[in-house]
């Protein structure tokens, strides 16, 4: 076969399937258009714009898109469905800095290419509406009609000229789900905004549009998660010399409100909503001791960087974007989350919280406004509506008075308001750890020589891990020295293991490394394996005196609620619960 | 089985043996106490497969046998009954031991006395007689060293080494030694590895015992101690102990003379300061005629204590830890104390200075700490 160039409906349909691949994609398309038409029409009042969604079968039959925006130019209507029409660029130069969500001039077209699409547009300066409609990238008819104003998008039948891709779609309830998730982002990311989405004819979500984000992750997760979340407070950090800084805004689930997937994750670049696998590690990195293996935060962050430092045209979609400086970003972001949690993780509740607060407008009564900035650029959450933190005149626990111990086990301790049971290794492994990553950064470990070095036989591959990491253990005190070719003799340990067996702790945290994960931070894994060793256990009796330590040296940790594992160190048992539990009341 | 004795003499027979019971077991014949009545006594043996204890007591036989009786219940029904003379009869039929005393009585279910594991012991291997005060002493500055993690099996265990001079106890965990001599007891070479909780279990009886003798089965399996009327039973460890010669160092560099008593006090005092889970360290400064103790805390504070010292060699510091040397300062019990250490990282000698026990010694291992053995060092 020799080669030749496609034919332009074959070219099409190929690039149409670079963007389009399901009906969520399509919505997207379609949703980030009305969002750019609403920040194009003049107006400042909330909510700023309306946003509809409506979808049938998944979308696979369905797909209408309505907003109040600009509208398109009944004369330019044919122009904005073909491929490469936008009005949001002009030149390259443009490129470098994009405002807007859209400016490849592809969606329309694309979807076009698919599916029969139906645009209905009106302009405000326009007497009347005008329509047209597409099948398959071809014009079958277009006019004027009565229209009220702004635009509507329909699409039906998508990919029905496509049957291997309408194949793959999965089922209605699961295309539906993709769809509810994607509108739900941009809720987050457009809470000025009112978007409602209405599938097989009933609405199942919608966003208030009061402009403030507090409202939009109560509309999206309930108000108890938004009780559960601490604000990410903005803090300009610049990225070099000269250049500008990156802020991170917005909200941070507490350890209690944990999922077992990344899908609560919401990250915006710019209020672009994005999918970036070394931000959202990010955001799980700064829970990586709050939380326990296979737990997921929620978050909801907005970075504001300039649009120099971030490139967004990456793929057809947008929705990767890469950093000029990505180690920056990541790490604001981790810092960013880390402040906050730190500033607010409360004390577990033992078990039903009290009643939160049901009512939505009582949430408004409660806040002020502080998400009223409706530029394209805004995203700063003001106050939290996060629980009242446990901590009580800047202290991160209560003041707690040692009762004693059950199970040689747990430490029973009076608060201020009831009952604490510490869990003794967790609270001792959190010492331990805090007090072991301090001293290893200075390089001030205590270790303890030992009396004859212990001979230690490695793997091939242990030996190759362990050989370059020598110069990081001998920091926390585990003073390693190569002995022939795969030995190693131990010369000291960190002081506080001396109780455990060193062979046995040493070969473990090699282990550790040698299950060094893409993602995985070895150093952090090993940091919390010596401070699980070094720990004292369940079922070790403690005197009165040792477990007032343990509360006091807990007292000075940054995190003190939770072990580096990230299960929780205490729980609490309110007075409330306990004379609820004693039907006093 | 059918005798007579008098209650103050059974129950603290069974104080005694009770203490080689174990307290959980799978196996229920381990936790019963062997009662043996022969001719004008009756023998009790308790075990627990690696140590057994047993002891004889008089007693008004009428029929002599045997019962393994749950050990526990036994020790506790027998030590709550008033000093009076005991009648103890067992039902063979019903397999039950019946008690009485005045107007006590009671009936205990016993256990098939064959299944009994009753310590064995060949006698053709040597015997060695020692004063009972002499090995008691050393016992106790040597026995708390053994390591109690059974990582390092050889390390749970004291060392008995016999030469022709005498014996010399040992035990080491991984980072300490402690060594005490005895003059007496001398025979050609033999090392023998007892554990070291039959070896505090001994300590504990040669109180009430004027002499002990040590009787080494023929295949060194096993180490049986007579004290007068109780035995011990010892399975022995196998493996070899450390070379103590090639780890106790022969030079030192800094060597510093202190009143133990006083040093003692100053540790403890310090140690309240230092902070490190487990350690406590505490940092030795060598100077001309003292010695100077620092400890340092982030969250506690800091203490300073100056003890008067002779002091030879180089003006060095070391970084120790309290709590390892806790028991050391403990077993110390000559007036004077010598300390000496060749470099901070290299084992701090704590020898005993006058009286028999001259020549006693332990080793510790110091502390390093990069941030704080460094301002020392370069000092010195």
């Amino acid at each position: 076969m020799s080669i030749r160039l496609l034919a332009p409906d074959v070219a099409a349909l190929i690039a149409a399937g670079e963007v389009i691949g399901r009906p969520a994609d399509a919505v997207k398309e379609l949703v980030e258009n009305a969002i750019d038409a609403i920040f194009a029409r003049p107006g400042t009042g909330l909510p700023l714009g309306r946003v509809q969604v409506e979808v049938r079968e998944g979308g696979a039959l369905l797909i209408r898109v309505t907003d109040d925006g600009c509208g398109i130019a009944g004369d330019e209507l044919a122009l904005a469905v073909q491929r490469h029409a936008t009005s949001k660029i002009e030149s390259a130069r443009d490129l470098a800095a994009v405002g807007t969500l859209g400016f490849r001039g592809e969606a329309l077209a694309s979807i076009a290419q698919v599916a029969h699409l139906n645009v209905v547009s009106k302009r405000a300066d326009e007497p009347a509406g005008s329509f047209i409609a597409l099948a398959g990238g071809a014009i079958t008819s277009q006019g004027h009609r009565a229209w009220g104003g702004g635009t509507s998008v329909s699409v039906r039948n998508l990919f029905f000229n496509v049957p291997a891709r309408r194949q793959f779609l999965r089922g209605a309830a699961s295309e539906t789900a993709y769809v509810a998730h994607l509108i739900c982002q941009y809720a987050l990311c457009y809470p000025e905004i009112q978007f409602t989405l209405e599938t097989e004819g009933r609405v199942a979500f919608r966003a208030p549009g009061s402009g403030r984000v507090e409202d939009a992750i109560a509309a999206v997760y309930g108000v108890d998660a938004l009780q559960q979340m601490a604000a990410v407070i903005p803090a300009e950090v610049a990225l070099g010399e000269d250049a500008p800084g990156i802020a991170v805004s917005g909200y941070a689930g507490q350890p209690s409100l944990s999922h077992a997937n990344r899908s609560h994750i919401s990250l915006f670049v710019n209020r672009r909503w994005v999918q970036n696998r070394a931000l959202v590690f990010a955001v799980v990195e700064a829970y990586h001791d709050l939380l326990p293996p296979g737990r997921h935060p929620v978050a909801v962050l907005n970075l504001t960087l300039p649009p120099g430092e971030v490139d967004v045209n990456v793929h057809p979609t947008k929705a990767e974007v890469r950093f000029a400086r990505e180690r920056a970003a990541f790490g604001q972001v981790q810092r960013a989350v880390r402040g906050a949690l730190a500033a607010s993780v409360p004390v577990r509740e033992l078990a039903a919280r009290p009643a939160p607060v049901t009512a939505f407008d009582s949430l408004e009564e409660q806040q002020e406004l502080s998400f009223a900035d409706p530029t394209h650029t805004a995203f700063s959450p003001g106050q939290a509506v996060a629980p009242e933190p446990a901590s009580v005149g800047g202290r991160r626990l209560p003041l707690l008075r040692v009762i004693g111990q059950v199970g040689s086990a747990f430490v029973v301790a009076e608060g201020p308001s009831g009952l604490y049971l510490i869990d003794q290794h967790r609270a001792h492994e959190r010492v331990l750890y805090d007090r072991l990553a301090r001293e290893g950064r200075n390089n001030a470990v205590d270790r303890q020589l030992l009396l004859e070095p212990l001979p230690l036989e490695l793997t091939p591959r242990q030996t190759a891990l362990v050989e370059s990491k020598l110069a990081a253990l001998a920091q926390w005190g585990l003073q390693l020295e190569p002995f022939g070719e795969r030995t190693y003799l131990l010369r000291a340990m960190p002081a506080f293991l001396k109780g455990s067996d060193p062979k046995a702790t040493v070969l473990e945290i090699v282990d550790e490394l040698a299950e060094e994960k893409a993602a995985g931070d070895w150093q952090e894994r090993a940091l919390i394996s010596l401070a699980c060793h070094g720990a004292v256990k369940a079922g070790q009796p403690l005197a009165l005196e040792e477990m007032r330590q343990l509360i006091v040296q807990l007292e000075q940790s940054p995190l003190p609620q939770t072990c580096p594992h990230g299960a929780p160190t205490m729980v609490h048992l309110s007075q409330a619960q306990l004379e609820k539990e004693f039907l006093r009341r | 089985m059918e005798f007579t004795i008098e209650q103050p003499a059974l129950a603290r027979a069974l104080r005694l043996v009770g203490r080689a019971v174990p307290a959980r077991s799978t196996n229920p014949i381990a936790q019963t106490i062997l009662v043996e009545a022969g001719p004008g006594q009756v023998r009790l043996t308790a075990t627990d497969l690696e140590m057994a204890l047993s002891t004889e007591v008089v007693a008004e036989v009428v029929v002599p046998g045997c019962a393994a009786v749950p050990g526990r219940l036994l020790g506790e029904y027998v030590a709550q009954l008033p000093a009076a003379p005991l009648r103890l009869c067992l039902d063979a039929a019903k397999r039950r031991l019946q008690l009485q005393c005045l107007r006590f009585r009671a009936e205990m279910a016993t256990v098939d006395p064959t299944a009994f594991p009753r310590p064995t012991h060949a006698g053709d291997g040597f015997s060695v007689s020692l004063d009972s005060g002499r090995l008691q002493a050393a016992i106790r500055r040597v026995a708390f060293a053994a390591a109690r993690d059974t990582s390092r099996p050889v390390l749970t265990g004291v060392l008995f080494a016999f030469d022709l001079g005498g014996l010399t106890l040992v035990a080491a965990d991984g980072f300490r030694l402690a060594r005490a001599r005895l003059g007496e007891g001398g025979r050609p070479d033999c090392q023998l590895l007892v554990p070291a909780k039959a070896v505090v279990e001994l300590g504990r009886l040669l109180e009430e015992a004027p002499s002990a003798c040590l009787l080494v089965d023929g295949e060194g399996r096993g180490l049986c101690v007579q004290l007068g009327e109780t035995r011990l039973f010892s399975r022995l460890l196998e493996g070899s102990f450390p070379d103590v010669a090639r780890v106790v160092p022969a030079e030192w560099r800094t060597r510093l003379t202190v009143e133990t008593a006083a040093f003692r006090q100053a540790m403890r005092v310090a140690g309240l300061f230092g902070e490190s889970g487990e350690a406590r360290p505490v940092l030795l400064e060598a100077k001309p005629n003292e010695v100077r103790l620092h400890a340092r805390g982030d969250q506690s504070g800091e203490a300073e204590v100056e003890l008067p010292a002779a002091h030879e060699g180089e003006p060095q510091s070391v970084l120790l830890n309290t709590r390892l040397l806790g028991d050391i300062l403990d077993a110390a019990t000559g007036p004077r104390l010598e300390v000496s250490w060749l470099t901070p990282q290299s084992p701090v000698v704590f020898k005993e200075t006058s009286g028999v026990d001259a020549g006693d010694l332990w080793l510790a291992m110091p502390l390093h700490n990069p941030a704080i053995n460094r301002p020392a060092t370069e000092a010195a």
